[in-house]
């Protein structure tokens, strides 16, 4: 297990020094970003000044080095935007995003089974065919689309709940459903898969013969195999959920790394973009074998070594 | 040329003075308040912005010349002269300048007993210090030309150039640069400039709390600021991307002002009785450049052609459709400048603009080659005028390009042979038309580019005047450009506000001054 650990942790540092090598290229190639935050007609002593802050007039290969150098120190360089330390806007976005993905991944994970549960256990009810509509409802819509709805019932209408922002529980309550509705209908349909799949093995049938109860089975004996598939993609939509709450993060004004991709690709604030994308697949590289190591203690068959 | 206030003596000035410097000598009055009956501040307002702010901007050495740059500067810091109610060359730190006959030397008088938020006062070092140290749009231009800045006395700065520079003034206004804003010196040399802009001191209204970048500033009255003690104790500005948040938060009460209201959002704040629609000038103009002009082998080359271009343009149903509350135009200037020559806007004619071109030798209408629509938001607004060209036969090829690309391609003049788009945002005509004509343009008339020479070089204010109206008229007469339609800024205001905070339109689109705004109770 060790051995396996350590070949995917140098595997993962191999995968994130190809992304920062193409997120590097991509932020140069196109417009240059130094005519972005010029003054109309500047000349060229201007835009070599803003180059010259930015460390753009280097060749590449040394902008390269330089970048790297300083990103094993943490050190992402200057938004070109925010005219901050990127390192110190990306730690300060860091928790929000952190909570709302938490928060967001704890409701579509609890719905998702749940919902997947009843649907694989008592096929054809009312109430598995609610919860099973119920969720791919919320994968049918945007989510940006499902955020301004909330604003409009629960903000506008009922005004229970506060309509942006970020500091209370309060604030939470409707990034967080927005997003983790979108995300409960794939562990919905996953759990469901994957139960009924195991419910029709030999080891479930003897449990069965046992006489152990109904809740026994699938709680203590089912359940455990059957989610090995839901913590894979629930491991990958961490990430996702990291880069994809941008809509939700918009509408709600809710300052996470999300936001700041965005606006980053938007000002072309190179440095910002470099970091965060950088940050989320380095979060992906790491998740992943979390996830990896977890498969052995849900399924004590999975060994490694 | 000189400019003074004087302040009028009346009767019991000198007795009710006395009176109240007894009271502060024995403790009855708190000294330093700037206007001893004035209320203490009191209450909080929000306001829901749209645009992002920049730390940079909290420092006015690096501050973005834009006015969206300025909102910072107005809040937390005070200038030599800015744009103010009272008009666009308002003293303020300078309490009056004088400017020599040949241009060359500005003397600026400096107000007395200003306090920066620290507690130090205001002095001709400031001064020069914050001008030598300024490092953004222009600096390098400004400093080229600057032969010294003194201290005549600590409340008398001369600034000394080595050739006339007559628009010296227009450099210091929203729009162009920010090298006339005050720092303090002390303070700026005791924590440096990554120091500043983490905890910015300045001398205006609003003394800085907090910036968190990508969310919110937040600023607290100022009561020894030396124009009026702040009305309101505490201004927050929270960045809300998006308009429907916006709309939301101030329809909740969350917020008290939701900028940029457009579109649908502008209809829903007109019908909302609880809410109140302020839609406060821009003091941008938008147009269509025409960079192929200069190609003699482009249609465009022909004035014919161009002027076309313009009648096929509906631009009041423009203006109603994207920018609600705004009027079609027909030149660049803003309303009160001076030296502008104003021209009315040229009615929809198409049948007209295809006589035009059917004279000019385009009967079956004629291919125009690239159209750069300005960017992301503004695509609609652009494909409609390619809609109205072809509706009298100019097909354009328009390419939708997205901010960065957009701004890059202006300003690296890549879009050369075609048209595109435009705005122009300088605070006086002359400097939007060097900004389209000048140097640093796509190119020029030769007759109007030695005009432009002259201008620069007149330090006549009677003979620039003269130049600068004969550049306007060859440039209308000719069709240089295509004005469309003037732009505002719609804001929902909740109940807590009172009155018309925009008191700096058209320069300033944003709720400045701040220490005029006014709470309800």
């Amino acid at each position: 297990m060790k051995r396996y650990i350590i070949r995917r942790f140098l595997f993962g540092i191999v995968v994130i020094w190809i992304v920062s090598v193409m997120i590097f290229l991509a932020t140069r190639i196109g417009p240059d970003p130094a005519l972005m935050i010029a003054s109309p007609g500047a000349d060229e002593a201007e835009l070599s000044a803003i180059r010259d802050r930015f460390g753009m007039n280097d060749p590449l290969p040394v902008q390269y080095f330089i970048f790297i150098k300083k990103a094993l120190q943490a050190d992402f360089g200057e938004s070109l935007y925010y005219g901050l330390p990127v390192a110190e806007i990306v730690w300060q976005r860091l928790p929000a995003s952190l909570l709302l993905v938490g928060t967001a991944q704890i409701i579509a994970l609890g719905f998702g089974i749940l919902a997947g549960v009843l649907a694989a256990r008592k096929r054809g009810s009312f109430t598995s065919n609610l919860l099973r509509w119920f969720s791919f409802m919320g994968l049918s819509m945007p989510n940006f689309w499902i955020a301004m709805m909330f604003i409009l019932v629960f903000s506008v209408k009922l005004e229970l709940l506060p309509t942006g922002g970020y500091g209370t529980w309060q604030h939470l309550v409707m990034p967080a459903l927005s997003l983790g509705w979108y995300f409960s209908a794939g562990y919905t349909r996953l759990t469901e898969s994957s139960l009924l799949q195991v419910l029709n093995t030999e080891y479930i049938k003897l449990c069965r013969v046992k006489g152990l109860s109904e809740f026994a089975i699938v709680g203590r004996h089912a359940l455990k195999n059957a989610l090995i598939p839901v913590v894979t993609l629930a491991g990958m939509n961490i990430v996702l959920m990291v880069s994809g709450a941008v809509a939700v993060e918009m509408v709600f004004a809710w300052p996470g790394l999300g936001l700041l991709m965005y606006h980053g690709a938007v000002y072309r604030d190179f440095n910002v973009v470099q970091a965060v994308i950088l940050f989320i697949s380095t979060m992906m590289v790491f998740v992943n074998l979390a996830v990896d190591v977890l498969y052995a203690y849900l399924d004590p068959r999975i060994r490694y070594d | 040329m000189k400019h003074r206030r004087r302040a009028a003596i009346r009767p019991g000035y000198i007795l009710r003075l006395a009176i109240a410097a007894i009271l502060v000598l024995g403790g009855i009055l708190p000294s330093g308040a700037g206007d001893a009956r004035a209320a203490a501040p009191s209450g909080v307002l929000k306001e829901g912005i749209h645009w992002g702010l920049s730390a940079d901007w909290l420092d006015p050495a690096t501050c973005i010349h834009t006015v969206t740059g300025h909102l910072p500067l107005y809040f937390l810091h005070d200038a030599l002269i800015k744009a103010m109610p009272e008009g666009t060359f308002t003293p303020s730190l300078a309490e009056s300048y004088t400017i020599s006959p040949d241009s060359k030397v500005y003397e600026f008088k400096l107000r007395k007993n200003v306090k920066f938020h620290n507690g130090d006062t205001m002095t001709a070092e400031d001064v020069i210090f914050s001008f030598w140290r300024y490092k953004a749009a222009q600096a390098k231009t400004i400093h080229d030309k600057t032969e010294k800045v003194e201290a005549v006395n600590p409340y008398l700065v001369r600034i000394q150039f080595k050739e006339p520079f007559p628009d010296f003034l227009e450099y210091l206004v929203p729009g162009v640069t920010t090298i006339g804003w005050i720092v303090p010196k002390k303070y700026v040399e005791k924590v440096g400039d990554a120091g500043f802009k983490k905890h910015p001191i300045g001398a205006g209204p609003y003394k800085f709390v907090e910036f968190v970048a990508g969310q919110r500033l937040v600023g607290e009255a100022f009561e020894q600021y030396w124009r009026k003690t702040p009305q309101v104790k505490r201004i927050e500005f929270h960045i809300i991307s998006e308009p429907a948040t916006r709309l939301a938060m101030v329809k909740r009460g969350e917020m008290d002002v939701a900028t940029l209201m457009q579109g649908v959002f502008y209809e829903d704040v007109k019908k909302d009785p609880k809410l109140r629609l302020l839609a406060p000038l821009s003091p941008t103009r938008w147009l269509v450049y025409i960079t192929s002009q200069w190609d003699p082998k482009s249609p465009w080359a022909d004035p014919r052609v161009r002027k076309a271009a313009s009648l096929a343009i509906d631009r009041k149903t423009l203006a109603d459709i994207h920018m609600p509350g705004c009027d079609p135009i027909g030149d660049l200037a803003l309303d009160g400048d001076a030296t502008a020559l104003h021209s009315p806007a040229d009615s929809y004619d198409p049948a007209a603009a295809r006589k035009l071109l059917a004279e000019a030798g385009y009967p079956k209408g004629l291919q125009g080659g690239k159209f750069y629509p300005y960017e992301g938001g503004y695509w609609p607004y652009g494909e409609q005028i390619a809609n109205y060209w072809k509706a009298v036969g100019i097909n354009m090829d328009t390419t939708l390009l997205d901010r960065p690309a957009w701004m890059a391609m202006r300003e690296g003049g890549k879009m050369k042979g075609g048209l595109f788009i435009d705005l122009a945002s300088a605070p006086t005509i002359s400097g939007r038309l060097s900004y389209l004509f000048g140097t640093t343009s796509y190119g020029n008339d030769p007759d109007i580019k030695a005009l432009w020479d002259r201008f620069q070089k007149e330090s006549s204010a009677k003979v620039r005047k003269e130049i600068l109206a004969d550049v306007q008229k060859k440039i209308q007469e000719r069709t240089m450009f295509i004005p469309l339609t003037s732009t505002n800024s719609p804001a929902a205001f909740g109940p807590k506000v009172k009155g018309n905070p925009y008191k700096i339109q058209p320069l300033i689109w944003f709720t400045a001054p701040f220490e005029d705004i006014e709470l309800v109770n």
